[in-house]
């Protein structure tokens, strides 16, 4: 299966969505409404789960399932009131000691006048610095599409566990395919330059696991995938658990702070050395 | 180039080669002198653009500067130390076979510089984005200047002064460049555990993931005017709605009048407000 084809799948229309697997893997789920500043955002999902007797505060972004679904959720596209209503969550998990879960599905942030005029920007920029110093265990879930800065203000975390047949990219194949030869018809070309598959994303050690779908996709087996992930999401939460909040978020910051890929060269050397990738 | 211009392309056109490399050496060499203003659409001499730190003198639209112009008109004389080390892309992707890794090694320099310097005798670290550097993107280079810029405010318990110049994470380098939006966030985390001020000047474009990560996370957001500040750049947003945003979407005035920047400051009063701010940081007990 070529990186062309991951995209399909990550895109399905049968592909379970976010509340899928919460409606497959949870038990209990109480939704959140809601940004308390005047309105809704249907793009994402938020609230609290148990799962296999583990409590656990869950937001994602939501596409729905159907035509009209999918219409009223945007595409699982929020804008700076979807991002604000992920952010209630966080600070509520923060407040009663529960482990934060993202289930990260969306095209990209939405790209609409009103949703910049409320400061999609600032939003986004308020969940990462909320989520690099959020004061509980996050465990970062890869279901679907992962697209750049509006993916990403659900995407910071202690663990980023990553679905088969997800994908991760800072732009989509068809906009770096227009970018780079002005013809978005060249994207299966630019999908596999993006190295935007579960498989790149381990090789470049930016997830740590990587989640089995069983064959056909996540969309032939919605329950198995679901259990999978159930599976995984718990063992990562144990070990997170245990540690001292202090030592996770030491751990948090080191995590991100070795995602280098530079090189460096010194001042009063000519050659190219020292630290490729990620740093010692 | 003028509708004479033109004209006398044209008619060289069936002369002989010689006038005709003549006329486009002149051309070359007006190019050279002058430009066309987009703000009013006149010809402006560059030398005149330059003394008057890139501010059309006719509409007072500020035309997009180097990285040494922005140090020659905002700190003190003699007062910026760049870091020299040199840091360049790992190319992450080996992207288009290599292509880009070899590029941005000619270039020599990544979009963002980062030093000490003063405003007005007071000191902090600056970070200037350079866009003439594949659009000021975002790269994990870029990245890392911007988490050593903090490290290095931490270091000598100085503020930090951003000067924003970008088109987002650059494409390039994919989601290793996206993840530096997280990376810099964490490095900012220190600067307030160490009570330090941040503050952003949003210069024209302050896009894409750039503007969604530290610029937007100052504690002073300061905008130059008429600069394109967004998530989603116009042509995005008209791609997907197929509407035309009108020409004020996004510019710092009407994000000034949302509550989203704190002050639309035009060149030649930024070191005042600036040095102003410095100054007001310092005196912190
Ligand atoms: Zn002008």
């Amino acid at each position: 299966m070529d990186a062309w084809n991951v995209v399909a799948f990550s895109r399905h229309p049968q592909r379970p969505t976010a509340a899928d697997f919460i409606e497959l893997a949870c038990d209990y789920f109480f939704e959140i409404k809601g940004d308390r500043s005047g309105a809704d955002d249907p793009s994402v999902i938020a609230g609290m789960v148990t799962m296999c007797g583990e409590r656990l505060a869950v937001a994602g972004h939501e596409k729905g399932s159907g035509a009209t679904e999918r219409k009223r959720r945007n595409m699982g596209m929020p804008g700076p009131r979807g991002f604000a209503k992920a952010l209630r969550l966080f600070k509520l998990a923060e407040k009663l000691s529960l482990p934060v879960l993202c289930l990260v599905d969306t095209p990209g942030a939405y790209p609409g006048v009103e949703a910049e005029e409320h400061g999609q920007a600032f939003a986004i920029s308020r969940n990462l610095a909320a989520l690099a110093s959020l004061k509980t265990p996050v465990i970062v879930a890869l279901i679907g599409e992962g697209g750049s800065g509006g993916a990403l203000a659900l995407g910071v975390g202690d663990a980023v566990l990553m679905m088969e047949n997800a994908t991760f990219s800072v732009i989509s194949p068809e906009g770096c395919s227009s970018i780079l030869w002005r013809d978005a018809g060249k994207a299966r070309e630019a999908a596999e330059m993006l190295r935007l598959t579960s498989r790149d994303m381990l090789e470049l050690d930016l997830i740590d696991a990587v989640v089995p779908e069983g064959p056909g996709g996540a969309h032939a087996q919605p329950v198995a995938a679901a259990l999978n992930l159930r599976k995984s999401v718990l063992e990562h939460l144990r070990a997170l658990s245990a540690l001292p909040i202090p030592s996770l978020l030491e751990r948090r910051k080191e995590r991100y702070r070795r995602l280098a890929f530079f090189h460096e060269v010194p001042g009063d050397e000519a050659g190219l050395s020292v630290s490729a990738g990620r740093l010692p | 180039m003028t509708g004479q211009g033109e004209i006398r392309e044209r008619r060289a056109e069936g002369s002989a080669a010689c006038a005709d490399s003549r006329i486009v050496s002149l051309r070359d060499r007006a190019r050279r002198l002058w430009t066309r203003c987009p703000g009013c659409g006149l010809e402006v001499e560059r030398s005149g653009l330059r003394a008057s730190l890139g501010v059309c003198p006719h509409c007072g639209f500020h035309h997009r500067i180097s990285v040494g112009e922005r140090a020659g008109y905002l700190f003190d004389p003699g007062s910026f130390r760049v870091a020299d080390e040199i840091i360049l892309t790992a190319d992450p992707l080996c992207f288009q076979g290599g292509a880009y890794r070899r590029e941005a090694q000619e270039l020599g320099r990544e979009a963002m510089a980062y030093g000490t310097a003063a405003v007005r005798g007071s000191s902090c670290v600056a970070a200037l984005m350079d866009f003439s550097v594949f659009g000021g993107s975002m790269s994990a280079a870029v990245g890392e200047i911007f988490r050593r810029a903090c490290a290095l405010g931490v270091e000598h318990g100085l503020p930090l002064l951003a000067a924003v110049c970008s088109g987002g994470v650059r494409v390039q380098e994919g989601a290793p460049a996206l993840m530096q939006m997280a990376r810099v966030m964490f490095a900012l985390e220190e600067l307030s555990e160490a009570r330090l001020p941040f503050i952003s000047l949003l210069c024209d474009p302050s896009c894409g993931g750039v503007a969604a990560s530290f610029a937007t996370a100052a504690d002073v957001i300061l905008a130059e005017p008429g600069a394109l500040i967004c998530f989603s750049g116009p042509r995005v947003v008209e791609q997907t709605l197929g509407i035309k945003p009108e020409p004020d979407f996004s510019r710092a005035e009407s994000l000034l009048e949302r509550g989203l920047v704190d002050m639309v400051v035009p060149r030649p009063r930024q070191r005042e407000v600036i040095g102003g701010l410095l100054a007001f940081f310092s005196e912190r007990g």
